[in-house]
């Protein structure tokens, strides 16, 4: 089953070229909701368990509709050193009959125009005479003729580096950082916070970073005579965190064909990107000289077989399209584990520097950190990674001046990329056990300290970016405070003191940001004749459980669960005719089909906020445009529209009869009224409101693109919005404004005579705000604890030949946690309960992670008195620091 | 010409081509049967992803078997029984509908292995339960060395368990 289909092409202006494969559509399971707004379990559910189709390795070309049924295999050689220059391939160990029927190289791909997309920075294949750019660059790919050979070939090629022909070693090439670099520097008055400097502030100045230097010079020289005098404590440590492989478990794979007489490339696989993907395999066959010309990009989405981030914008869907173009028919690359340990993208490896400045109070004054994160071979998001890292560095904490550089460069290792916490996880644990071991050299209690210095609404962060929500950081930290393990933690030490174990207890707090607080999103619900309904999304589900819940979502306005859900449709959208970009100096507001950002990729973290949002609002234009004339008519007079209720799916009023949605349907299938609503809506600091005359009256909704569908219409009516309310300038500075915060208790034991440590509980205080679907939210937190002891106890993976890049890593040397590791027994979520009349529901997937490796830091300092700030804490290094 | 290999998969006989006796039974399922619910991820046999079960003969306790690293030569006379054949009519079956009403998985992708692993496991508890306060370190023993990457394990093996408990005879 194929959850979502479409064709698409990336430029909103060009003729819409959709063409839905209808029976790729699912409708949902029965019994899978329990009532409106709620679900028995998950959407996608019922296929995953059964074992059905569902992911993209689970494709082939004879699965496809019109597609030629023989299929090629690819095979990618990477390259094995990025110090001397790669001269060619030697396949005369394969025999004719293995041999590949096609091979891919740089200098056939130059010459036939394809060219690079933004964020890619280097060649897709190396061209012979040339160093590789990064370890795992492509070196050629291998086209086969069938499966069977291509088996057989492969397992003569797979760790045969002699294949690959090299000349002699290089000098190396000179450093290259990727681009923007964050510079973030911020001082504020010494009393009430205001800000005289900062990023937001000032990052529009043509001047900023001159000016920053002067501000930067002023807060250092501060620094240094109040800690000379006494008057202020510096704490300062360098920490360390090795690269992280997301270790989804469906290897990437896909499949493609390029359907040459109807220039007409067609991707079937599991992204996170669908939008960006369609755009770059459209742009990357776009030059003058293309020898493979591409009018439209068919995408076909299915369920990632596991996501967090790791396949945001990731380059494997640009080399499934190149092969496509050079093959005879459909080709299928399906990588296996040691492949995608190699080329996969990765949680960066970072290096930070950062010193806390606090008066003798406990006061913070001051904040310094760079931070150095290992992009490896392309840019993918790592600048921007980077960036998020520099807003999280300042934890949950107002700072009146800070100093903070963040940046990605280049180098010869694996690609990093947007993975879960997106720079968070490296920076909270740096900002959360230096403030750990602030609060024990100024003998203040370690959630007092926080206390003292959190930040609250109408503070500002350490960009100068507003706090715009309550995050209610004072109730996490109480409820820490109060939480048994963290109160009675020396009593329960006395109780280890007779086994030989160390017990510690650890607590750190994150302020981890979600979404990008510029976001573009897309939605659309349809009303069926039988009263069903259908959501639509470009949004793709990872196993985040975003397809439940947009499904839930339309029962808030049109009292009844989604009859369909469609994720990850890139391609419906273009009806809205949307444009986005601008020249920097005039942004396009003014012209109705215009909007700031069209979409971007999905992270799970854009479920709950963003994404519902566009179907609820979606939803409320059905109800308003739709449902409700249709009510009246039925009714025979317009009813006070605050008095209506939804129950057992029927629209009720006082003195009027009930009426079944199928019934509403049905009039309006007769009436020819509305039966769709499609709709952008855009994010920065607020949605972006605007007005919609609709009939004879003006509708106002937080969205800023309207398309109406008539009953039985495929295409809509385009509504202009106007009097639109639309974000400052100054707020596309804030970094981010929508926060979810959570705390973390860490209960351990270390042996010291093994190292072994033992999570024995875990408490996450989480204010995820309105919570949609409870087991989602608590599945998430367990995922995010387990994938979080992971990377502070067990995943690693050195740079270099030594690690996965040589292309022999597997899950023999790369150890996940197992359930063992997990205290699956001890596994706690408090949630705070929503502040009366606040609907907000925040994306959690990534805060739930960003609290915990410092949580266990801190527990292993609480047991052992030894500070570690190089992760992973392995065995090894604990009995190194206890010896 | 090497010869044939016969076994069955879900008691349909099936036949693997004696020219290729070192293709992984996952591959042989995918890619010859379209059989796609058993899952490739890590190939050496670390994830247990792939788990398939194996009955030997008629009268013969149910085995795991890790399909990405079992060559089909190996399996002439036995019946393999894969996450598709668990279903009753298209339904799911008790393990999952437990696995679903518990939110047990979220991708999805180790899912099978897991259903194949506990019903494994559960054949040995019929033919040999086990004591209540054995329980937990029995699934454990049997489930603990599947990786899931999206969970913290707390719902698989809630749902598990609660399904070892609603099933008579298998707790003594």
């Amino acid at each position: 089953m194929l959850k979502t289909a479409g064709g698409a092409v990336a430029l909103n202006l060009l003729p819409f070229p959709f063409k839905a494969l209808e029976a790729s559509i699912t409708p949902a399971p029965a019994h899978w909701a329990k009532g409106p707004g709620e679900a028995r379990f998950r959407i996608d559910g019922l296929d995953k368990v059964l074992g059905r189709k569902v992911y993209a390795r689970d494709y082939h070309a004879t699965d496809m509709p019109g597609w030629p049924q023989a299929e090629r295999p690819v095979m990618i050689i990477r390259a094995v050193h990025a110090d001397r220059p790669f001269n060619g391939l030697d396949l005369s160990g394969l025999p004719p009959e293995l041999q590949p029927e096609t091979i891919v190289t740089g200098q056939q791909i130059l010459q036939d125009g394809i060219i690079l997309p933004y964020g890619i920075n280097y060649d897709y294949v190396v061209v012979a005479g040339n160093v590789p750019d990064y370890l795992g660059q492509p070196v050629a790919f291998l086209i086969f003729k069938d499966r069977k050979s291509y088996r057989r070939a492969k397992k003569r090629l797979q760790f045969n580096n002699a294949i690959q022909q090299y000349g002699a070693q290089t000098s190396p090439s000179p450093p290259v950082e990727y681009t923007p670099l964050t510079d973030y520097v911020r001082k504020a008055s010494p009393t009430g916070g205001k800000d005289l400097f900062s990023y937001t502030l000032n990052g529009g100045d043509k001047d900023y970073t001159k000016e920053a230097r002067t501000v930067e010079n002023a807060i250092n020289a501060e620094i240094a005579n109040k800690t000379a005098s006494g008057e202020w404590v510096q704490f300062q440590a360098d920490f360390s965190m090795q690269a992280m492989d997301p270790m989804f478990m469906e290897p990437e794979a896909g499949i493609a064909w390029y359907d040459r007489n109807k220039a007409s490339l067609s991707l079937v696989l599991g992204t996170q990107s669908p939008d960006g993907d369609i755009s770059s395999a459209l742009d990357i066959f776009s030059s003058d000289n293309s020898h493979n010309p591409i009018k439209t990009v068919n995408l076909t989405s299915c369920y990632p077989g596991g996501g967090f981030g790791g396949r945001d914008k990731s380059i494997f869907t640009l080399y499934l399209a190149i092969a496509a173009v050079y093959a005879n028919g459909p080709v299928r690359i399906a990588q296996d584990r040691f492949e995608q340990f190699q080329a996969g993208l990765k949680r960066h490896a970072c290096d930070i520097s950062q010193s806390l400045v606090f008066d003798k109070k406990g006061q913070m004054q001051a904040l310094n950190a760079r931070m150095d994160f290992d992009g490896g071979g392309r840019k993918n998001l790592s600048p921007y990674v980077a960036q998020l890292a520099g807003l999280c560095v300042g934890g949950g904490y107002e700072i009146p001046q800070s100093v903070i550089k963040a940046e990605a460069h280049h180098s010869v290792n694996v690609t990093g990329g947007s993975q879960r916490g997106f720079g968070g996880p490296q920076a909270f644990f740096a900002t959360e056990t230096l403030m750990d071991e602030a609060a024990e050299s100024l003998a203040i209690d370690a959630i007092e300290l926080r206390r003292m210095n959190m930040l609250k609404r109408g503070m500002n962060t350490v960009v100068g970016g507003p706090i715009l929500e309550e995050l209610r950081l004072g109730e996490i930290l109480d409820k820490a405070a109060h939480h048994p393990v963290w109160r009675d933690r020396d009593k329960e030490r006395q109780k280890h003191t007779g086994d030989g174990q160390l017990y510690g207890v650890g607590f750190a707090l994150s302020n981890q940001a979600y979404g990008t607080s510029g976001d573009g999103m897309l939605g659309y619900v349809s009303l069926g004749p039988d009263g069903s309904l259908q959501v639509t999304s470009n949004a793709v589900d990872m196993g985040n459980g975003s397809a439940t819940t947009l499904a839930v979502v339309t029962a808030t306005y049109l009292g009844r669960n989604a009859d369909v859900i469609t994720m990850g449709d890139a391609a419906s959208f273009n009806q809205l005719q949307l444009q986005s970009g601008y020249d920097g100096a005039n942004p396009g507001w003014d012209n109705p089909r215009w909007v700031k950002k069209v979409s971007g990729s999905s992270s799970a973290c854009l479920t709950a906020f963003h994404q519902v949002h566009a179907i609820e609002q979606a939803s409320l234009v059905l109800l308003e445009t739709a449902i409700l004339p249709a009510a009246n008519a039925l009714w025979k007079k317009d009813v006070d529209r605050r008095s209506i209720r939804w129950r057992n799916g029927a629209l009720t009023s006082p003195g009027n009869r009930p009426l079944d949605l199928s019934e509403i349907a049905r009039w309006i299938y007769d009436n020819d009224g509305y039966a769709g609503a499609m709709i952008h809506a855009y994010f920065q600091a607020e949605w972006v409101q605007a007005e919609y005359q609709i009939g004879n009256r003006p509708y106002r909704f937080a969205i800023d693109a309207l398309g109406l569908f008539k009953a039985g219409s495929f295409s809509p009516i385009l509504v202009n919005r106007q009097n639109g309310v639309y974000p400052s300038d100054e707020s596309a500075r804030y970094s981010r404004t929508t926060f979810a915060p959570c705390g973390n208790l860490i209960a351990l034991t270390v042996d010291p005579s093994s190292g072994q440590v033992r999570i024995l509980n875990s408490i996450s205080i989480l204010n995820a705000g309105r919570i949609i679907t409870k087991d989602l939210v608590e599945g998430q937190s367990e995922g995010g604890i387990a994938m979080a002891i992971g990377y502070t106890l067990l995943e690693d993976m050195p740079p270099g030949l030594s690690g996965p890049a040589a292309g022999n890593w597997n899950l023999n040397r790369y150890h996940v946690p197992l359930a063992s590791d997990v205290p699956i027994h001890d596994l706690n979520l408090e949630t705070l309960l929503p502040l009366p009349g606040d609907r907000t529901a925040k994306g959690i997937a990534e805060a739930v992670m960003c609290s915990v490796a410092p949580a266990i830091a801190n527990a292993l300092a609480d047991a052992t008195g030894k500070r570690f700030r190089d992760l992973p804490i392995t065995n090894a290094k604990i009995l190194e620091a206890l010896a | 010409m090497s010869k044939d290999i016969r076994f069955s998969v879900n008691g349909k006989p099936v036949t693997a081509p004696g020219d290729e006796p070192d293709l992984p039974l996952v591959d042989f399922l995918q890619e010859d049967l379209g059989q796609t619910g058993t899952k490739f991820c890590c190939g050496i046999g670390v994830c247990r992803a792939c788990t398939v079960a194996v009955r030997r003969h008629p009268q013969a306790p149910l085995e795991p078997m890790l399909s990405c690293s079992t060559p089909v030569s190996e399996l002439e006379g036995v019946d393999i029984l894969t996450v598709e054949g668990q279903s009753v009519d298209g339904h799911p079956n008790a393990l999952q509908e437990a696995l679903l009403t518990n939110f047990a998985f979220q991708c999805g992708y180790c899912t099978p292995g897991f259903v194949m692993a506990a019903t494994v496991m559960m054949d040995r508890l019929r033919r040999s339960p086990v004591k209540m306060e054995d329980l937990d370190p029995f699934i454990d023993n049997w489930l603990g060395d599947h990786i899931c990457r999206c969970t913290g394990y707390v719902r698989y093996y809630r749902a598990i368990k609660q399904v070892i408990l609603n099933s008579p005879g298998l707790v003594a």
